[in-house]
């Protein structure tokens, strides 16, 4: 579903699904506003809350009135968070699943040809790397540059692969006797979804680790993980992750869409 | 619209109002129009080091096709070099178009007068001047700020006012970059992360092994337990404590039980190195406070995991993302070059010659470093040339003169400690960068059409060094020093035993002798008028008379008096005798930084074999030039005038130089 959605905008600057990302996320945001949500509890407490800050300042030389003031204004916010509270929890779960995708897409590069990264693989606690027969393959446009460097006490085998054509590539762990596969992403434009880890089955990972088959329950392995490059945003000249530019624009659209929709924030 | 375009645009648009008024005029060169003088383009390629001998010999033997084309269109001519022949004082000359009396560099290293230390010539680093205590925090209230020492304009800044658009790539003796809209990119004289000209780290299970000072180096003792090593990798010093320390970030290592392989943990990421690796550069962020760090770039080295580890960690440069301290004009342009071409070295002089000198790395693991450093190069070098379009491109390359320093020793087996096995295998490093360089020039050539003037110039060139004389200690012997304590001459540094109220002359710096002048140093004795010049008389003559017992050879060809070989209002300020060694001699390191060893001569066993510290005449520089030089004997201040007046800008006050195209 996500990939179809990100689909016109696989072509064109990662800004562009960034911005759809956020509007999508503020009609959301106001879709819940309008089917929970207490305009009138809300629009109440919220004048409540101006109202008392202008006491605050009009009324600032008397001491004993602004402790008062300050005690109302708690009790309003509390009224006006309760107000918002069906609206946000309605929106907790599509927003969650939405930030988990775009963190898939926004947060990391696929590897450039020509650049290293490390393969990790964490073993299940109380196993030895050490004491393991441990091998990495990598398929047609991958190389693999050393040999596992195995650690014990993080229970960890780590590889450096290098990428050498772009493309949906893949490794192959062996442990032992078990054989596993990890995806590799090189060279892809636009905003492909990169799943770095690949994890057991339990319920944090199909919510947090979306993207690949999971590990078998009885595997010696806990998790693959590819270390992609971070993929960084420039905005007004500083470097940042996707999560603050997404917040800003989410924040910008949805002030600017309450108004013709006439919803009460 | 791209930056370019917008220069340009800008250029057409203000090129009337703005060049009257600035005293712009059209070049006399023919008396050519404004218009004409705007198609003109010029590219200079500066070469460090790059020496006339050696390479008019390569070009004899045909190794070097570019040099040899652009010599037989235009010219190849021996460059006059600095007094002294240093880097810092020669490309100031070039830069400003005046000498040491007019732009104030002297040496790499001058001295304070208030109190007789030694102290880095180009630039100098102050922090806030207010600041407001907090607890264990200090808040700055006003900014602090790097200064460069260099006075006088540089050509770029005069073209600018006549809007020639120039791009400066790493330029030496430009740090901070001087205030301009000119694309500039500070090189020699930048410093590391720490404010120094570079410290590394070396890390070792067998610190006993290593010396505790290693040239620039710090050995960092480590202990492998389970596998793993906890250290450490320094940073700067936090000005936001109200006592002040090192800042540091956590390094962890993981090292596999057979395979010489280790995993390096940094807060910022990981890597994976097998032996006898490089790693690329990695960011490290220094925390000073909640919210501000300071970032840097630096590379490892894996040298042994097995039985004995030993990892050496490259100096933390000045991030080009996110510079600490100014790095380009227009801020903007260090982050440009980063974001087009990854991270690259900023700090001057990146390849770690001390570290080859202390056996930190080997003669392969010290050219490897610098391959990178020249690939670096190369690339910032092909990015402005396929951008180049008008006004003048300046590009600088290092690995010549680093080369030469550390690989000369190899041509001269009379050099103490010579290696015959080692100079059959780098022998032919000198030869390779020459070629490389020529590589470059042919680019440059394909770039340039028939409005390009294209010149390529050496700062100075290079000589054998043998022998170190120990300027300071010849100074006691011969009665123009005293010592505090004479028991302990040896020990102390930067002259902290001499008896001033005793001492008429001292020297700092590599080839400078100053007296101490009543009224200008914090102790002086020594008069003005008659009483100086005739001291300086008798220094002069006795110093030209001295000789090396082990080879009967005179040490210095000529001693210059500053009064008489400078121009300017700040002749004064620096050394009163200028002292030009012979070829194979140098002031050691150890006088110039104010030491005083007991013997007058000791051999160079340093693997710096190869220098420039000696007289002018002994390593003169290189000009090749694609138009007709019309001076016999062309000196670096010269170029200046002739740039400006290739572009139709007018000269600045003080300026020394002419113009050598031919009209």
């Amino acid at each position: 579903m996500f990939d179809f959605f990100f689909s016109p905008w696989q072509a064109s600057d990662p800004w562009a699904g960034l911005t759809a990302a956020a509007l999508t996320a503020a009609l959301l945001t106001l879709l819940a506003y309008r089917l929970a949500g207490n305009p009138e509890r809300i629009r109440s407490a919220r004048n409540h809350i101006l109202a008392h800050l202008l006491e605050v300042r009009l009324y600032r030389r008397e001491p004993r009135t602004v402790l008062k003031v300050q005690g109302l204004l708690l009790a309003h916010t509390m009224r006006y968070l309760l107000g918002s509270l069906p609206p946000l929890l309605l929106l907790a779960g599509p927003l969650g699943v939405l930030l988990v995708q775009l963190d898939l897409r926004f947060s990391r590069l696929p590897l450039v040809p020509g650049t290293a990264a490390l393969v990790k693989v964490r073993l299940e606690s109380g196993a030895l790397p050490g004491s393991l027969d441990a091998a990495l393959h990598a398929g047609p446009g991958l190389l693999v540059e050393t040999p596992p460097l195995r650690i014990d006490s993080e229970a960890e085998i780590d590889w450096r692969i290098r990428a050498v054509e772009a493309g949906i590539r893949t490794v192959e762990i062996r442990i032992g006797s078990e054989v596993e596969v990890k995806s590799v992403a090189v060279g892809l434009s636009g905003i492909p979804a990169l799943p770095a880890e690949r994890g057991k089955d339990t319920w944090t990972n199909r919510l947090f680790l979306p993207g690949e088959s999971k590990l078998p329950a009885g595997s010696r392995l806990r998790s693959i993980e590819v270390v992609y490059p971070e993929r960084t945003w420039q905005v007004f000249g500083l470097r940042m992750s996707w999560l603050s530019p997404f917040l800003l624009l989410l924040l910008l659209f949805t002030l600017l869409l309450r108004i013709p929709w006439r919803i009460e924030l | 619209m791209s930056r370019l375009n917008r220069r340009n645009w800008l250029g057409l648009s203000l090129a009337g109002g703005m060049a009257g008024a600035a005293g712009c005029r059209p070049s006399a060169l023919g008396g050519r129009s404004a218009g004409n003088r705007s198609a003109r383009k010029m590219i200079i390629l500066g070469f460090d080091g790059m020496d006339p001998d050696i390479l008019a010999s390569l070009m004899a033997s045909g190794k070097m096709p570019a040099f040899r084309k652009l010599a037989g269109e235009g010219s190849f001519m021996r460059l006059a070099t600095s007094l002294p022949p240093q880097s810092p004082v020669a490309w100031s000359n070039f830069i400003t178009g005046m000498d040491s009396g007019g732009h104030g560099i002297f040496d790499f290293i001058h001295r304070n007068p208030t109190d007789y230390s030694p102290v880095f010539s180009a630039s100098r680093v102050a922090g806030a001047a207010w600041t407001l205590p907090l607890g264990k925090y200090v808040l700055p209230l006003s900014g602090g700020h790097a200064e460069l020492l260099r006075q006088g304009r540089a050509f770029w800044q005069v073209l600018e006012d006549c809007e020639v658009p120039a791009t400066v790539v790493q330029i030496p003796a430009n740090f901070p970059p001087a205030a301009t809209r000119q694309r500039t990119l500070a090189g020699m004289g930048t410093p590391d992360i720490l404010g120094t000209y570079g410290i590394s780290h070396f890390y070792t299970t067998r610190p006993e092994d290593r010396p505790t000072d290693a040239g620039g180096g710090r050995i960092r003792g480590v202990r492998l337990s389970d596998r793993r090593i906890d250290t450490s990798i320094a940073g700067p010093v936090n000005p936001f404590l109200r006592q002040p320390e090192e800042t540091s970030l956590p390094l962890r290592i993981f090292v596999d039980p057979v395979h010489p392989l280790a995993k390096i943990v940094l807060p910022d990421g990981e890597l994976l190195l097998r032996q006898g690796e490089w790693s690329p550069w990695c960011r490290l962020r220094f925390p000073l406070i909640p919210t501000v760090s300071v970032s840097g770039i630096c590379r490892f080295f894996l040298k042994e995991v097995h039985p004995h580890f030993q990892l050496y960690a490259s100096a933390v440069h000045l991030d080009p993302a996110d510079p600490a301290l100014p790095l380009s004009t227009p801020a903007g342009y260090s982050r440009e070059l980063e974001a087009a071409l990854g991270p690259f070295f900023t700090k001057g002089l990146p390849a770690d010659t001390m570290a080859l000198s202390s056996g930190l790395l080997d003669e392969a693991q010290f050219l490897a470093q610098d391959d990178q450093v020249l690939e670096e190069s190369l690339r910032l070098f092909e990015y402005e040339r396929q951008r180049f379009r008008s006004g003048l491109w300046f590009h600088y390359f290092s690995s010549t003169d680093q080369r030469q320093h550390m690989f000369l020793r190899f041509f001269d087996p009379s050099q103490p400690g010579y290696d015959p096995a080692l100079a059959a295998r780098c022998r032919q490093v000198i030869e390779d960068i020459y070629r490389r360089m020529d590589q470059v020039l042919e680019s440059a050539l394909q770039q340039a059409d028939r409005n390009t003037a294209l010149l390529v110039l050496s700062d100075h060139g290079f000589r054998e060094f043998r022998r170190e004389f120990h300027l300071n200690s010849w100074l006691l012997q011969n009665g123009y020093m005293k010592l505090l304590d004479p028991r302990s001459q040896e020990e102390a540094d930067s002259l902290r035993n001499t008896d001033w109220e005793n001492t008429r002359a001292y020297a700092l710096g590599f080839n400078g002798l100053y007296l101490n002048r009543r009224g200008r140093e914090a102790a002086g004795i020594v008069a003005g008028g008659e009483e100086s010049r005739e001291l300086l008389e008798l220094i002069r003559r006795d110093l030209e008379s001295v000789k090396d017992p082990q080879t009967g050879e005179k040490v210095v060809r000529r001693v210059y008096a500053a009064a008489e070989a400078y121009h300017g209002p700040l002749a004064g300020g620096g050394p009163d005798l200028i002292v030009g060694y012979r070829r194979g001699y140098r002031s050691s390191a150890a006088s110039s930084l104010g030491k005083l060893p007991k013997p007058l001569f000791t051999d160079n066993r340093d693997k710096w074999g190869g220098d420039h510290c000696m007289d002018p005449e002994e390593v003169p520089g290189i000009l090749l030039s694609n138009r007709k030089i019309a001076s016999p004997a062309p000196r670096l201040c010269d170029l200046t005038a002739t740039i400006l007046e290739y572009f139709g800008a007018p000269r600045e006050p003080g300026m020394i130089g002419r113009s050598l195209l031919e009209n």
